[in-house]
């Protein structure tokens, strides 16, 4: 058997819930297939037990005919061992289509998110794409999970079917037709069950929340002295849930007491009609027996069909939920008509031009941008690396960006967001993802972005473990990390979107002064409103309604005496008084 | 810049108890519940018993189909086996029903009782813990105690019943058939025991 995951998941179809899982089932058409066969042989073995101990009855112990009867049991004991040894097979089988479907499905949901990015959690709210891996997925494999236990119910009835009515025509049909009544009447009271249970499903997910705030606020709760209060909710809910539950409870035994009372009728039923049979002679004792035992039998087949029914359809919903997902299309595909890789590489030193506001980002330049509207400028930086909706009209080296390979695009330009994500992982891996540098040059760049201390702090320095999104670091210690990353990835052309937001102004001068050095003779954009950064730029630009206002050195702006340059002051004077009072 | 979480320390949950506190902790509850368990068991007993009475019934049947009976027996036999499944329909109801409650009750009262506690403990040891481990402890912990006290209490004594009885009738019946429901034994012993010894290492 393969191992998982799978180097590729496929490319899926997705027209239709019914074709996805059609699909996912033929990637793993064998293990399918050997679930099956063993599901069969498993089943039908089963089926074949009351019949053999029919015969062991009536040709071994009423004709007292020894020989039979050790044939027979010798056949039983046959029977119970191909029971057993098909049964693990099957399981293992079913286990294994379970876990390749549903992993093949959190495959592709995985690869899909990667490839389209940003897209995905704009189109589809990101606890719902957290749904599709955790829970749609695990229900979408459940179905194939079933298949093998399921053909093997089909085929179990059928060969049932005809033992029975050969033996005896009346009582074969009471059976045959009167299990499935039986399985079908059952339905009638899991439904209120499952809507009782619902329903203490929500008040005991309202009790969680209510655990979860305490948990939260308990600062803010000790504070007040609000616990008693709050003990008292809880309580108060706890025994809410109790009382559904209690209700839940009534239904559920009543679930249970029907399973014994409906099959215990219809064993009455049958054992009654057939003893009379017997009387009569027109079946045998041991079919008797064979009868009592095949009207226990065939509740599992028939039980094993319904929760098949049951998990297709909730496969059929989670293929749907999945399908959503990964309809999402990517923002940025290379057309194949625009696109062709490798011939179009504009050279290195090519100009980076935003035809929208003018901008030009010139080559081996530290180019600042100002702009009293940050998102203004944060909106220049994703049309800059291609990112986002809005990407039209921006040339690299005088080619359009889109008409570039979209690897190329990102090999060349990187940006790196205001409020960058951390991931979990040891620091080191974070930092450097590729693995392409040494100790001393992670060192090296995490002073650059003046982050010594934040590494002097961790116990176990760069082999620390980073907590989800860098929970445990400040605002500014996971701000100059992610200057750290970005920094490693020796992008020829480095955009940064207020790269020193979070940190005071000491570290802040520190950072400018490092940057520019370790950047010298490489492109890098810089969108912030702050002096200290503003003042090491080769090249400083003020933005406004997409038109670049004012342009020159900071210095030169802060003394210039026109219009344009004291707008530049309002937007640079309000930043630093900001600064002050962080 | 804020100064706080400096160092992002391994995330600390709150202890697991020793087996010898579990221990203690279940004999304490089991005594304060001693009534309602009792209950639970007996009547999970008593159904068990009724179960019973089906394979019996059929097997007299089979008896005098063999020796040659008259169709008033086997009505009468019927009647029997009609009886034995209403009074085993009524007992599961109520078994179940009783031991859902129960679970139900000894849910309730772990969750507030363990909230009580949270509420006492210290906040640097809630906060360090995270939201995480403490839902968890509330929710999937005690539904798994609750589950035990649901099924796998009831189911152990069930199963018990219907040995003990199987047995007693198979000895009854004569020793040679009491032999292979002994056989399987050793081999239900040794996989169980592969099986919790794999499970332990996951």
């Amino acid at each position: 058997m393969r191992p998982l995951p799978y180097d590729h998941p496929g490319t899926p179809v997705l027209t239709s819930p019914m074709a996805f899982l059609g699909w996912v089932g033929r990637r793993q058409w064998r293990t399918l297939l050997g679930g099956v066969t063993f599901g069969v042989i498993w089943m039908v073995a089963q089926a074949l037990i009351p019949a053999t101990l029919a015969k062991a009855i009536d040709e071994g112990i009423i004709p007292g005919d020894t020989g039979a009867l050790l044939r027979w049991s010798g056949a039983l004991l046959g029977l119970a061992a191909v029971t057993a040894l098909a049964g693990a097979a099957r399981h293992q089988l079913a286990v294994a289509n379970w876990l390749r479907a549903a992993f093949r499905s959190v495959q592709l949901i995985g690869w899909h998110s990667a490839d389209t990015g940003e897209a995905l959690p704009r189109d589809t709210p990101t606890g719902d794409v957290v749904a599709t891996v955790a829970s749609d997925s695990m229900r979408l494999g459940g179905a194939y999970d079933t298949t093998a236990r399921f053909a093997g119910a089909i085929v179990s009835y059928i060969v049932v079917a005809v033992i029975l009515l050969r033996a005896s025509m009346p009582l074969g049909l009471l059976v045959l037709i009167g299990v499935p009544v039986l399985v079908g009447l059952l339905s009638f009271i899991v439904r209120p069950l499952q809507r009782r249970q619902a329903q203490q499903r929500e008040e005991s997910g309202r009790l969680i929340g209510l655990g979860a705030d305490t948990v939260a606020g308990l600062r803010v709760l000790r504070g007040i002295g609000g616990e008693t209060t709050f003990l008292a909710r809880y309580a108060a809910q706890s025994q809410q849930v109790r009382e559904v539950g209690y209700r839940v409870a009534g239904v559920q035994a009543a679930l249970d007491a029907a399973q014994v009372l409906l099959p215990g009728i219809f064993v009455v039923l049958v054992t009654w009609l057939g003893a009379r049979f017997a009387i009569d002679g027109r079946i045998t004792p041991g079919q008797l027996v064979a009868f009592y035992g095949y009207s226990a039998f065939l509740v599992t087949p028939l039980r094993t069909a319904t929760e098949f029914v049951d998990r297709l359809t909730r496969a059929h919903i989670g293929a749907r939920k999945i399908i959503r997902v990964l309809k999402v299309e990517p923002d940025h595909v290379d057309h194949p008509d625009v696109v062709t890789p490798g011939a179009t590489e504009p050279p290195a030193d090519s100009a980076l031009r935003d035809e929208r506001s003018g901008v030009v980002v010139e080559p081996g330049q530290f180019l600042a941008v100002v702009s009293g509207r940050p998102e203004e400028s944060a909106a220049l930086a994703d049309r800059l690396g291609r990112f986002g909706t809005d990407v039209e009209g921006v040339t690299l080296g005088g080619i359009p960006l889109t008409h570039l390979p979209l690897a190329t695009v990102r090999r060349r330009i990187l940006v790196s967001e205001t409020d960058p994500r951390l991931f979990t992982g040891v620091l080191r891996d974070e930092l450097d993802p590729w693995g392409a540098h040494s100790d001393e040059e992670i060192l090296a760049a995490l002073t650059i972005a003046s982050g010594e201390d934040v590494l002097e702090a961790l116990a176990d320095g760069l082999d620390s473990e980073v907590e989800e999104r860098g929970r445990s670091f400040s605002g500014g210690q996971r701000q100059r990390l992610a200057l750290t990353r970005a920094l490693l990835a020796n992008a020829p052309i480095l955009v940064l979107v207020e790269p020193t937001s979070a940190v005071d102004a000491h570290t802040e001068a520190r950072i400018a002064d490092r940057l520019a050095t370790f950047r010298a003779g490489r492109t890098t954009v810089v969108m912030t409103a702050s002096p200290l950064v503003l003042d090491r730029a080769d090249r400083v630009l003020l933005l406004q309604d997409d038109a670049i206002l004012a342009e020159g050195t900071h210095h030169e702006l802060m003394h210039r005496r026109d219009g344009a340059s004291a707008a530049y002051r309002a937007v640079v004077v309000r930043g630093a008084d900001e600064e002050e009072t962080r | 810049m804020s100064v706080s979480a400096g160092v992002p320390s391994a995330r600390r949950t709150l202890p697991v108890a020793t087996l010898a506190s579990v221990r203690a902790q279940t004999a304490a509850l089991l005594r304060e519940h001693r009534g309602a368990l009792i209950e639970v068991v007996g009547l999970h007993a008593i159904a068990a018993v009724a179960g019973l009475a089906a394979p019996f019934v059929v097997g007299r049947l089979v008896d005098e189909v063999t020796a040659g009976t008259a169709y008033e027996s086997v009505d009468r036999q019927a009647l029997w086996l009609a009886g034995a499944i209403l009074a085993q329909t009524v007992l599961v109801w109520a078994a179940r029903r009783s031991s859902f409650r129960l679970g139900e009750r000894v849910f309730a009262q772990l969750r507030e009782q363990f909230m009580t506690r949270v509420m006492a403990l210290p906040l640097s040891t809630v906060e360090r813990a995270g939201t995480g481990d403490l839902v968890s402890r509330t929710t999937n912990d005690v539904e798994a105690l609750s589950h035990v006290v649901r099924f796998g209490i009831p189911s152990i004594f069930v199963a018990v019943v219907t040995l003990a009885i199987t047995v007693a009738a198979a000895v009854a019946t004569g020793w040679l058939v009491a032999l292979p429901v002994v056989v399987g034994v050793p081999i239900i012993w040794l996989s169980t025991r592969r099986y919790l010894d794999r499970k332990s290492v996951v």
